[in-house]
């Protein structure tokens, strides 16, 4: 992919998306990976949900019908299609585990771990001082 | 969208790749658009391959599963797909005609 910005001036970012480590952050998927072109820079490339709407309904434009019919071969069109129902049938998966109980869409927050105890009193000293400052008071 | 590359220093590019417009070049797809927090406009060019990349990424378990989050996306994007895939062997046999056609032209 080829990304140009009025900041960039000339120069365009080359970025390989075969090469780029894909995580969740959030409400967010995070693209990461080494721009090649003009220099080797680090990416970061954050998509939310709407984003990712945007790529569904790009793919299924009159504007992607008309490119892929005219620049790309049927054997790449069918390696697309391949991902495109790998999808489906993930997420459908994922929807029916959702609505089934079976799967949690949210990511499960990391447990904190039991607190040691050497650290409650911290807390306890925080408030003991709020009660002896309104009994001074 | 928001994209952030060490070439732009501190600075990262917000886009609303909802608003972009779409425009088939020769080789590429085009998005093009503005950041509107700096008033740029941007382009991003796909190529073949990057598409096949782009879906990659889309299948995913970690992407599948973020986007299945949401309801009401999965049952329309198959009907699209229904509705896009004859469309797209059509313009297929197009093309191919359309090319062959010109080849046996002296």
């Amino acid at each position: 992919m080829k990304f140009w910005s009025d900041g960039l001036g000339k120069r365009e970012l080359v970025m390989e998306l075969s090469e780029s480590s894909l995580d969740r952050e959030g409400d967010a998927i995070i693209l990461t990976g080494m721009i090649h072109q003009p220099a080797e820079w680090a990416y970061k490339v954050t998509m939310g949900l709407g984003d990712w709407t945007t790529v569904l309904k790009t793919a299924t434009s009159a504007e992607a019908c008309t490119y892929l019919s005219r620049s790309v071969s049927v054997a790449r069109i069918l390696g697309m299609g391949f991902w495109v129902v790998k999808f489906i049938l993930l997420m459908g998966l994922y929807r029916i585990g959702s609505l089934i109980g079976l799967v949690n869409l949210e990511r499960v927050a990391k447990a904190p771990g039991p607190v040691p105890v050497s650290s409650r009193p911290k807390l306890e000293a925080v408030s003991g001082g709020a009660v002896e400052r309104r009994n001074t008071a | 969208m928001i994209v952030w590359s060490k070439g732009l220093g501190k600075k990262s590019l917000p886009m609303e790749l909802e608003q972009a417009r779409l425009s088939v070049a020769s080789d590429h797809l085009a998005m093009d658009g503005n950041i509107e927090s700096v008033c740029w406009e941007y382009t991003m060019k796909l190529y073949p391959d990057d598409l096949g990349d782009f879906m990659k990424l889309l299948a995913h378990p970690k992407t599948a599963r973020f986007m299945a989050r949401r309801s009401g996306l999965l049952l329309p994007f198959i009907v699209r797909l229904v509705m896009f895939a004859p469309i797209l062997v059509l313009a297929l046999v197009k093309a191919r005609v359309l090319r062959s056609a010109r080849k046996v032209q002296p």
